[in-house]
């Protein structure tokens, strides 16, 4: 049975908010299955239950509507229930909080944002499916990422995701990616795979922070256990830099790692890496 | 002949037009609200620093305005009776509290606080509505002090909207047709329980919030929960 909570906000700070409705234990339980509020539970001790505290949405919950805003944050975990998890909405996972789906089932996101907003943070699932939205963050991915037609964006700004388990990209696919320094996955993006990469589609690039990489700055933004497959493009020109996708290159065997190649001005054309006539 | 004063004869329909005008003529007359005002500092209700002087009765025609200043705050509190009003309104700087035993009775459409009441500051009391609908506004604050506090419908017919306060504690939100939250409500007394109960119909478009190991217990139909 499909129950929805929809609109207002539900806050729980270490407390509960108990709903006479609900029938957790019931043959067919009243429970909230969708979410199309807002939710926030906090600290582990943290829910939203029925009339005898029986809580309502562990183990019940299915979907985050378009409309839900959910979040669990400092200790407050969640398990859905034993079935496909859906998300259309915003899921933000917080400091010390796992999102588990329940039965080792799929994590699905048709739109809308994932957010693993610290290095704690942990979304579980079987596999991670992105049709659509942005997964991003600081924390860990545990299970296989498949980034069918979404965005993946290691970080807030640049920051370090971190995935246990394969990541593929298919060619609607974008791993969004920003260089705003030379520390990797603190000024500039890393995402960390630690099973096999396969990759196609977009990969998106910006320069932030006023960062100016020098000629033949190398930046790890990719690594794994197992390299296949590349993105669209070769090289992604950005102002006078233009950064070369290398795929396991020399020292960094199943990494992908831009190459900066920063044009200086000169006068005529010259053959020299790094330097560029006027009219480059 | 004798002259006589001959006054027309009018349909009996035309008189009880004109009769009922008349009623309702004077009560309008009647519902003329008479205005007290709190002048400013800290005291108890029952004192005469009012104006006009005489502490505002048990009317439901007094509307009653408690104002202060950031170097004078008003403090009032009710301590020795039960009064009835028409509407309540307290600014930033002013606090109203209820003592235990007793009870304040708002049979207006508007308790506009931008201030703090304080409904059972030494025991239970109670906030009675008494209007058919009544906002609650100013942005202030609604202070639940006891598991005996109650912001309550007088009748059980009473709609209260909370448009932007916050309404915080322990105790109840009691008896009423209808509770529409726009504004907070937060269960945040350890241990405590703010419970929404005798309540035939809740709508939170706002903000519902249990903290500091507390409970906020929607104890009826809550519409925003879809159950097929």
């Amino acid at each position: 049975m499909t129950s929805t909570l929809t609109g207002g906000t539900y806050n729980a700070y270490s407390g509960a908010i108990l709903l006479s409705q609900a029938n957790a234990t019931a043959p067919t339980p009243a429970v909230i299955t969708t979410n199309a509020a807002t939710i926030l539970l906090d600290g582990a001790t943290a829910k939203i239950a029925d009339g005898s505290r029986h809580d309502i949405l562990q183990g019940f919950f299915t979907t985050n509507a378009t409309a839900g805003n959910f979040t669990i944050q400092n200790g407050a975990n969640l398990t859905s229930s034993s079935s496909d998890f859906n998300n259309a909405g915003t899921m933000n996972i917080g400091a010390n909080s796992t999102f588990t789906v329940g039965g080792s089932h799929n994590y699905v996101q048709s739109a809308g944002l994932t957010y693993l907003q610290a290095s704690t943070s942990n979304l579980v699932a079987a596999m991670t499916t992105l049709n659509g939205g942005t997964l991003q963050g600081f924390g860990t991915g545990t299970g296989n990422l498949s980034n069918m037609g979404g965005t993946v964006h290691p970080g807030d700004g640049p920051g370090t995701l971190t995935v246990t388990g394969n990541y593929s990209q298919s060619a609607g696919g974008t791993l969004d990616t920003l260089i705003g320094g030379s520390s990797q996955g603190a000024t500039y993006s890393w995402l960390n795979v630690s099973g096999t990469a396969t990759l196609a589609g977009t990969l998106d690039l910006s320069l932030v922070n006023g960062f100016a990489p020098t000629n033949g700055q190398l930046f790890v933004i990719l690594t794994s256990g197992g390299l296949s497959g590349q993105f669209n493009d070769n090289s992604i020109q950005i102002g006078n830099v233009t950064f070369n996708v290398e795929y396991s290159p020399g020292n960094f065997p199943n990494d992908v790692v831009l190459d900066a190649s920063v044009c200086r001005s000169f006068p005529f054309p010259s053959p020299l890496r790094g330097w560029c006539s006027d009219s480059d | 002949m004798v002259n006589r004063f001959v006054v027309p004869r009018l349909p009996r329909a035309t008189l009880r037009v004109l009769v009922a005008m008349a009623v309702l003529t004077l009560g309008a007359q009647n519902t003329h609200a008479q205005l007290s005002s709190w002048g400013g500092g800290t005291g108890y209700w029952n004192s005469t620093n009012w104006t006009p002087t005489p502490v505002p009765p048990n009317s439901a025609t007094t509307n009653v305005s408690i104002t202060g200043t950031s170097g004078t705050p008003s403090v009032v509190t009710l301590n020795n009776l039960s009064p009835t009003i028409q509407n309540l309104s307290l600014d930033s700087f002013s606090t109203l509290s209820i003592s235990g035993g007793y009870s304040l009775y708002d049979t207006g459409a508007s308790i506009a606080n931008a201030g703090e009441i304080n409904v059972g500051s030494s025991g239970a009391s109670t906030l009675y509505v008494d209007a058919s609908t009544v906002t609650l506004s100013g942005a202030g604050t609604v202070n639940l002090n006891n598991a005996g506090s109650y912001l309550e419908g007088y009748s059980g017919s009473n709609n209260l909207v909370n448009k932007d306060n916050t309404i915080q504690g322990q105790g109840y939100i009691y008896n009423l047709a209808s509770f529409q939250n726009q504004g907070t409500v937060n269960a945040n007394v350890s241990g405590g329980i703010l419970s929404i109960e005798g309540v035939t119909n809740t709508t939170n478009s706002g903000t519902f919030q249990a903290s500091s190991g507390s409970t906020l217990f929607v104890n009826g139909t809550l519409t925003n929960y879809i159950i097929p």
